[in-house]
């Protein structure tokens, strides 16, 4: 317990204090407060109005861009992290110091627990600025949806962001553990970041094209349903007990690929090598 | 800990055998020293004590008992350094220290004992990646021995340092050492090596050569030599090895044949600067116990 808290601390202060936190938050605050200042304003009557489907539209394009950027982001930056300990031989001092364990945990909950505080300072700043402007975004949101239900739809997003990270990022780092080298890294998390971009392309084609078989599917996967469901949420083609089930299973896949994940990350940390070799030397066991 | 003892070590990557017989022990309160041609064994051992790698054969006792690496009983240098370099020495030292022991007042006190006696205070709120490479193994020092660990593991802890810093870290193991630590070098500074630790392990081809006392080590290998420099290239001697430039060495059995070779070296028409008797060193030991296997 000792050691997770100490890593989980270290890691969050180094991500909270690192320049590419600030720049992120600062891009991502300024970018999307300024659309919402603008959509909200032409509801306010400055301009021509929005139609709910172009509202839904966009709502639901900035939420999975932002889960998948974010989802992405962060679990490439803690499986970034551990390689990065694995090639300038910190590990070794971390493997005499610590069970892998507690440094499998506390690189991924401190790097989860950045991004959500990223999340609530963007969400913080653009409530502000869209409150300073008299912008009318809640109130237009709030009418495009069906259910009417604005905090609802963000927090179906925040859990979803959650577990899809937690999924993605126990993966890449367990995966990830066994490289000795940096330029081996992407062999692994490339493949899976392809996965992470179906998700968005299904996203988008809910969006276009409306409800189909596919994404309904896509919405129950661990890998796609971070923004598919969200995005079947926002659209009303799922409703409140789909989305419940599509969150436990991908709680109960989260919690899995941990379980796994860790058995993996406890041999991988100490072996130098690819996964290829990995395999191999375990088959020589 | 009053022992560990590493018998028959045996270890593979893959289908290569690295080690595969290695047998040493380290006691409380002295110091043994790990040594090995480059890619003899020595740091895959090690980190089989660490429990960085699994062995694939043979044992590991502390005090009788089968040895299970506990990380706050531990300090590890590595060979490489192995440090967060945009973070300060301060951060650095106190997160490794409180992950063995979380006693933030007891990590505080030794983080600036050690930074004293390292006369490396004025860094303590320096970023690592600021310090040179010879600072740096001090602060990586500093943090494998910031918890009092009972077992000391250290390789190559003395590259990078220069005449003054060597000395100080000669001067520190000696302190660890009589506090009892049980310390482990692997290091291949020979003329160090001869004058800290107390025992020794050569390792050639993944086995132990030789283990036990440098003294024990020397009695056994050791050769007495008549040694001459002149600068006339051709030593008109017979069995007169040169080892130098200008430097050469004849080996004697004994006081009668030293004395008969010194005399007719006088003799002969030579014109020598420098005769005397010399024993082997450590490095020569070592050179004649693994350079032909």
């Amino acid at each position: 317990m000792n050691g997770f808290k100490n890593i989980f601390l270290f890691y969050l202060k180094k991500q909270l204090t690192s320049k590419s936190f600030f720049i992120i938050t600062v891009v991502l605050a300024a970018g999307l407060s300024a659309l919402t200042v603008l959509i909200g304003s032409a509801g306010a009557g400055g301009g021509q109005e929005m139609s709910a489907d172009d509202g839904l539209y966009i709502l639901s394009m900035i939420l999975c861009m932002v889960t998948m950027v974010l989802i992405m982001l962060y679990s490439n930056s803690a499986s970034g992290e551990i390689a990065f300990l694995k090639t300038n031989r910190i590990m070794e001092i971390f493997i005499t110091s610590v069970k892998p364990l507690p440094l499998y945990l506390g690189i991924n909950f401190a790097y989860c627990i950045a991004q959500l505080l990223q999340v609530g300072i963007v969400m913080l700043v653009i409530a502000t600025v869209n409150a300073a402007s008299g912008s009318q975004i809640a109130e237009m949101a709030g009418l495009i949806l069906s259910n009417g239900n604005l905090g609802g739809v963000f927090a179906v997003f925040v859990v979803f962001l959650i577990c899809g990270y937690f999924v993605y990022s126990f993966l890449n780092t367990a995966l990830v553990s066994v490289v000795g080298r940096t330029e081996d890294i992407s062999g692994i998390t490339v493949p899976i970041s392809f996965i992470a971009m179906i998700m968005y392309i299904v996203s988008m084609m809910v969006s276009v094209s409306g409800d189909s078989q596919l994404a309904a599917a896509a919405s129950y996967i661990p890998f796609t349903s971070p923004s598919v469901m969200v995005t079947r949420y926002i659209y009303g083609y799922a409703d409140i007990t789909q989305v419940v089930l599509s969150a436990a299973v991908i709680i109960a896949a989260a919690a899995l690929i941990a379980v796994a994940g860790a058995r993996f990350f406890a041999g991988g940390v100490n072996f130098y090598g690819t996964l290829k070799t990995y395999r191999k030397s375990k088959k020589h066991a | 800990m009053n022992s560990l003892e590493v018998k028959n070590l045996k270890k593979y990557y893959g289908e290569k055998c690295a080690v595969s017989d290695v047998s040493f022990s380290i006691k409380s309160g002295s110091i043994t020293a790990l040594c090995g041609k480059n890619g003899s064994g020595k740091s895959t051992s090690i980190k089989c004590i660490l429990n960085i790698l699994k062995e694939d054969g043979g044992e590991i006792y502390a005090d009788g008992e089968k040895w299970r690496m506990e990380p706050v009983n531990t300090g590890y240098l590595p060979e490489e350094r192995g440090l967060f370099i945009k973070n300060t020495v301060y951060e650095q030292l106190m997160f490794f220290g409180r992950l063995k022991v979380n006693d933030k007042k007891k990590i505080d006190n030794a983080i600036d004992y050690y930074l004293k006696r390292f006369r490396a205070e004025e860094y303590k709120h320096a970023v690592v990646g600021s310090l040179s490479k010879g600072n740096q193994q001090k602060i990586q020092m500093i943090a494998a021995i910031l918890h009092s660990p009972q077992l000391l593991v250290l390789d190559e802890p003395f590259s990078g340092l220069d005449p003054v810093n060597l000395n100080l870290f000669i001067s520190i193991l000696k302190e660890l050492k009589e506090s009892g630590m049980c310390i482990l070098i692997s290091s291949h500074q020979l003329g160090i090596v001869e004058e800290l630790c107390e025992n020794i392990c050569i390792i050639n081809c993944g086995k132990t050569v030789f283990s036990g006392s440098v003294i024990d080590l020397e009695r056994k290998y050791g050769r007495d030599y008549l040694y001459f420099m002149t600068k006339e290239n051709n030593a008109d001697m017979p069995k007169a090895e040169q080892y130098a430039p200008y430097r050469y060495r004849i080996p004697v059995s004994g006081k009668e044949e030293f004395k008969r070779l010194f005399l007719s070296l006088i003799d002969s028409k030579m014109e020598i600067d420098e005769i005397g008797k010399h024993r082997l060193d450590l490095q020569e030991i070592f050179i004649s116990l693994t350079e032909n296997a």
